[in-house]
């Protein structure tokens, strides 16, 4: 039941965006993308598990490097997260830097039992409530759900406050992207759409698109360098 | 920038990089923030279409978390846990020293426990032979591992020595002889009277 609502979402999205070539995709690979994620070994909603548990032992090992990349995976999930809780953006950023180094330090202390992201999420949700008390502000009344972590839909009361100047921001963030992915060519499109939004490995879209696994490597590289390029300059006062 | 290090950094997101790869992209990243922003900013794109509402300022904290980070361990020459942790091979000298120390314990706790065990099985036992004899005789004790001296042949001794007591001693050591002859019977007795 929940993986069809979550179909249908994931359909909406797509019409939503105008990426109606690649809606007709994913119905055609839907049930091809069932099989295999049946046949692989569990992952999480980004199909990362694994993967970041890869990252975690390199950092546990030492590598700090592969910390970074861990913080360039999920900040703009946990930033995302925080400003539910701390609706000033920049006390945002603050917290969830916060949450970060806490968890690097805890990080010898992960068993990998759950996902990264999940043991992650914890901590930021923590880190956030910590925050509000130590500001000597009334804590919120509602709880987040700890084990919805993959950012699917909450309460809605918990969305931050945005400005006027944010959301204008963000429009035109988005305009410029939906237009970048218009103009991409279809193979592109479908790749990173099956990539981002799916979050199909690979070997799966691979499977889907019936080309090697290279050259869906190559298909998202050149997708994201694409957009990249479009939305670079609306980015580069954020870095 | 080489496109080909940007194709890595699109899979290094996706963690579809080879191991091999990952290991050098990784040393790189250390040192080209060029290419950590592009790896900020394709991870921006997925947040994005995944969520329009990704909030492009998060891009910042990456920067801040790895300045505060790398000018901890400059500080203090730690971040928590980091100074402990040792690389491959030291942590590896260290466990093996650890196992060795406690290996060491272990053998000297058991050589004691056998030496102790060994002592208490070999060492004579030293009973109260004589309680009421004088302290003026020496009584000749024999390390013959039996514990105990025949009293027939401490009765002989006795009594072909018994010209060199005094009047006091030899009643004493009559009446030992005496109460010795009722204690272990009759064949010492025979003893007694055949050294008489």
């Amino acid at each position: 039941m929940t993986a069809r609502v979550n179909r249908h979402r994931r359909c909406d999205a797509l019409n939503k965006m105008g990426l109606r070539a690649e809606l007709s995709t994913f119905s055609r690979v839907y049930a091809e993308d069932r099989r295999l994620l049946r046949e692989q070994p569990r992952q999480d909603c980004m199909g990362n598990k694994t993967d970041d548990q890869r990252l975690v032992d390199r950092v546990q090992r030492g590598d700090k490097q592969a910390f970074d990349v861990l913080v360039t995976k999920y900040q703009h999930k946990i930033v995302k997260l925080i400003m539910r809780y701390v609706h000033d953006p920049s006390e945002a950023l603050d917290v969830s830097q916060e949450a970060f180094i806490k968890a690097y330090r805890a990080l010898p202390n992960f068993r990998g039992d759950s996902a990264f992201y999940t043991w992650l999420y914890r901590i930021a949700v923590n880190t956030a409530k910590n925050h509000i008390v130590s500001m000597n502000r009334k804590p919120l009344e509602y709880d987040l759900d700890t084990q919805n972590s993959d950012g699917h839909e909450l309460n809605p009361r918990l969305r931050n406050e945005d400005t006027p100047e944010r959301i204008a921001q963000r429009d035109e963030l988005r305009q410029v992207l939906a237009d970048a992915i218009d103009a991409l060519p279809e193979e592109l499109r479908t790749a990173i759409v099956l990539r981002e939004i799916e979050g199909l490995s690979y070997e799966a879209i691979a499977h889907a698109m019936e080309c090697p696994v290279g050259t869906v490597r190559s298909r998202i590289f050149r997708a994201r360098d694409a957009i990249d390029k479009s939305i670079r300059s609306l980015t580069d006062g954020s870095t | 920038m080489g496109q080909k290090i940007e194709e890595q950094l699109s899979a290094l997101l996706d963690a579809e990089l080879a191991l091999e790869e990952e290991e050098l992209l990784l040393r790189r990243l250390a040192r080209e923030p060029e290419y950590r922003a592009v790896l900020g900013r394709y991870s921006l794109i997925g947040e994005l279409l995944r969520d329009a509402r990704a909030d492009p300022a998060a891009l910042q904290i990456g920067e801040r978390i790895r300045t505060e980070i790398t000018a901890e361990i400059a500080h203090t020459g730690s971040v928590g846990w980091h100074a402990g942790r040792a690389s491959g091979w030291s942590k590896r000298w260290r466990g093996m020293g650890r196992g060795l120390f406690g290996a060491g314990i272990a053998a000297a706790v058991a050589a004691i426990a056998v030496t102790a065990v060994f002592n208490l099985n070999s060492a004579p036992r030293f009973e109260p032979v004589l309680a009421s004899v004088e302290p003026s005789y020496t009584v000749p004790i024999a390390d013959t591992g039996r514990g105990f001296i025949m009293p027939s042949r401490l009765t002989g001794y006795l009594v072909s020595h018994q010209e060199f007591s005094s009047a006091l001693s030899r009643r004493a050591m009559d009446a030992y002889i005496v109460r010795q002859s009722t204690v272990v019977g009759d064949w010492n007795l025979r003893t007694i009277a055949e050294d008489e």
